[in-house]
């Protein structure tokens, strides 16, 4: 095992990530920040600038997109690599199938935060009721789409119920975590 | 009319997610004064907090959001207001509005739209998404002197610098100022400089003095 390489991700990418490990996939550690951070940004720079000052004998990996106003500059240090991609959903389904479903009007939910919507919707972005989030995600929105990233089973009851809470069809888009695995495999490859 | 009483009345209504109820409730002050004294003396000073506050990161994305739409249900009644109308600025001209390439955040944008309008301004909002090229062929086929441009990540914020390149390649960066905001440019105010803006404002509600500013340095 590298000792001197660590990942830090967002927690977005825990199951997958976590499915690689137990793979054997991925054998070095792995430090995750919370995922409804991205509605903070300011905060999550300061933790994540925490972090990385706290492994800065180690070289970094970060599996995040762009979700603070500096995230590029920690490229510019020697010892930080990050994973190609403007957020988590461009790093899961890579650029080309991104913009497909992103321009076909679709909010994109991974397998994360489908299971803590609550959290991300109604304590996070302060929709406290069914119908301000209705109002909000038909003006913005179109479509759910939930991303299958095909190793867990998918809850259909709680689908349906993040579509009616956010009154929008939700559909499901099946995937595979390669793109994410090839990814990472390659930038652990390049930091050994 | 207790201006701050209602104010805080108005903020509860929103706050408890009541978009409807509080645009009625505007509407019946209206008609106990004007639409000109709601807007000046609690709508607006309301959402001055509030883009403050948002700005610091204080206001959940409902309350953004529901605010917004309160405003923009209110101005489109009041626009069809002859007395508000004959108060408020004459046209200033055209300014095109979007979000660049790969950028899909509309609040920003739309509560932009929604205050440059109500100072006077003919809005062309062009979207999410939207090319380099678009943008200022389009400023060129309305005779815009103001191109407005959101971004709100640093990634997407880069495109803007492609329409700065095609307003100086067709030598129209005396006729055609490029306005940009977005989170980004708050929390990285050099972007600006960088992506070649003309200048920015710190929030939606300041947008219409930018704009103002930046008519009179245009020529022609």
């Amino acid at each position: 095992m590298p000792t001197n390489l660590v990942i830090i991700a967002c927690s977005i990418f825990k199951y997958e990530l976590e499915h690689l490990k137990s793979k054997g996939k991925i054998n070095i550690p792995i430090i995750y920040l919370n995922s409804m951070l991205h509605m903070y940004p300011k905060e999550l720079q300061e933790l994540l600038d925490m972090k990385i000052e706290e492994f800065n004998k180690f070289k970094i990996i970060l599996v995040f997109g762009d979700c603070h106003a500096r995230m590029v500059d920690y490229e510019k240090n020697t010892n930080i690599t990050r994973t190609p991609g403007i957020n988590c959903c461009e790093i899961f389904l890579g650029s080309e199938k991104y913009k497909k479903v992103r321009r076909e009007g679709a909010f994109i939910l991974l397998p994360e935060w489908a299971d803590r919507w609550k959290e991300a919707f109604i304590e996070y972005m302060g929709f406290k009721t069914s119908k301000p989030a209705r109002e909000f995600m038909n003006d913005m929105h179109k479509k759910l789409v939930y991303v299958d990233t095909g190793f867990q089973e998918t809850n259909n009851e709680q689908l349906k119920e993040i579509s009616e809470f956010l009154g929008l069809p939700i559909e499901i888009y099946k995937t595979s975590i390669g793109e994410l695995e090839n990814t990472i495999v390659q930038l652990m490859a390049e930091n050994k | 009319m207790d201006k701050l009483e209602n104010q805080r009345i108005l903020a509860s209504l929103i706050g408890e997610g009541e978009k409807d109820k509080s645009v009625d409730l505007l509407l019946e002050w209206a008609s106990q004064s004007s639409f000109k004294e709601v807007i000046f003396n609690i709508l607006e000073p309301l959402l001055v907090q509030w883009g403050k506050l948002w700005m610091q990161g204080k206001l959940s994305l409902a309350h953004g959001y529901l605010s917004g739409k309160v405003a923009e249900e209110f101005y489109l009644i009041a626009s069809k207001n002859e007395e508000f109308m004959n108060s408020k600025a004459k046209n200033k001209g055209t300014i095109i509005l979007g979000n660049i390439e790969d950028d899909f955040h509309p609040l920003g944008r739309r509560l932009v739209n929604i205050f440059a309008t109500a100072a006077g301004w003919n809005i062309i909002d062009l979207g999410n998404d939207v090319p380099a090229e678009i943008f200022v062929e389009k400023a060129v086929e309305n005779q815009a002197k103001i191109i407005a441009v959101s971004a709100m990540m640093f990634t997407t914020a880069k495109n803007i610098l492609k329409i700065r390149t095609e307003i100086d390649r067709i030598f129209l960066s005396d006729k055609i100022k490029l306005a940009v905001g977005g989170a980004v440019f708050k929390l990285r105010p050099e972007l600006v400089e960088e992506i070649g803006g003309d200048g920015t404002a710190d929030n939606a509600i300041e947008a219409p003095a930018l704009f103002d500013s930046l008519l009179l340095k245009c020529k022609g």
